[in-house]
């Protein structure tokens, strides 16, 4: 079981008090119709499904009902952060370590 | 006006809007079990509710809202507020749990509408949820079965969370001490109380 830090309730929950959503900071276009239906379909279904560091959407269903963000290790499972939707990363540059 | 006037009903279910009757979710639910009664639970019928949203950087919707009440919105996360009229429970960034024992939810509804202008919102749950109340020597333990959530550790008295019990989602609020309010769906109300009565089993159970 994770324990997941919501920082919009600031404290720990269980793992089943939340859903995964997902990969995080994916951009909608902001002119869908002048994009090549190769760029279209990259947005709606292509997903990373990296080794290591993954930014991922979390939503606090069972509780304050809002999306934020997890910085988690895919390998370890390692959280190494949890933050607001609308906020950077601090947490970007360890692809490479494991 | 029909016969329907005259019939008497229990608290829980009572005659409150002229010829229409109306039932709490757990207007059926009694027990018998009173002696050794370590869990003490009591459905509170027809409570006003209101969902409360509005943006608590705005100076102005925190100030309307504050006319009504008589005192300030909880800002902070997992807080609440009471007063002798009213309960007050922060649920998310933006979003509160009115309650209110003695009041109508239209008029707490329309004296906010008086004073709120801009972008916010009040709506009125009263009858899609139920406030219950857990008392008794053997509450903790029985939270404790039912929560994920550390009951014992992290819910001090006046902290409320939105967690889950058993397998339902609710507002659990530590009113006073030893005294818990469960505020849950009305289609989730039966559910709880029959759970309550088989992990309450052990130490005797009374509804009040
Ligand atoms: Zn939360």
């Amino acid at each position: 079981m994770l324990h997941l830090f919501c920082p919009y309730c600031q404290e720990l929950r269980e793992e089943n008090e939340f859903h995964y959503r997902g990969q995080a900071h994916i951009v909608r276009p902001k002119d869908p119709e002048s994009l090549s239906d190769k760029e279209w379909g990259d947005y709606l279904f292509f997903r990373n499904n990296s080794k290591g560091i993954h930014h991922e959407m979390w939503y606090h269903v069972s509780g304050c009902r809002r999306f934020f963000n997890v910085t988690r290790n895919t390998v370890t499972y390692e959280i190494y952060e949890t933050y607001k939707i609308g906020e950077t990363p601090a947490v970007t540059d360890k692809e490479e370590t494991e | 006006m029909s016969d329907l006037t005259t019939f008497e009903f229990a608290a829980r279910a009572q005659n409150t809007q002229g010829a229409t009757r109306r039932e709490t979710p757990l207007h059926h639910v009694s027990h018998q079990n009173a002696e050794a009664a370590a869990v003490v639970f009591n459905e509170v019928p027809f409570c006003a509710q209101l969902t409360l949203r509005g943006s608590p950087e705005n100076p102005d919707f925190l100030a309307g809202v504050e006319k009504v009440l008589g005192f300030a919105l909880p800002v902070q996360p997992l807080t609440s507020h009471a007063s002798d009229s009213y309960y007050v429970f922060w649920i998310s960034p933006g979003e509160w749990l009115i309650l209110a024992e003695n009041i109508e939810p239209a008029v707490i509804e329309a004296s906010l509408r008086a004073e709120l202008t801009g972008h916010f919102a009040v709506v009125d749950v009263s009858a899609g949820q139920t406030l219950m109340t857990l008392s008794g020597e053997a509450v903790q333990q029985v939270l404790q079965k039912s929560c994920g959530y550390d009951v014992e550790a992290s819910l001090p008295v006046g902290k409320v969370v939105t967690t889950t019990f058993a397998k339902a989602t609710l507002v659990l609020h530590h009113q006073a001490e030893g005294k818990y309010f469960l505020i849950v769906r009305r289609s989730f109300a039966d559910y709880v109380w029959r759970w309550l009565v088989d992990a309450s089993a052990e130490y005797g159970l009374t509804v009040v």
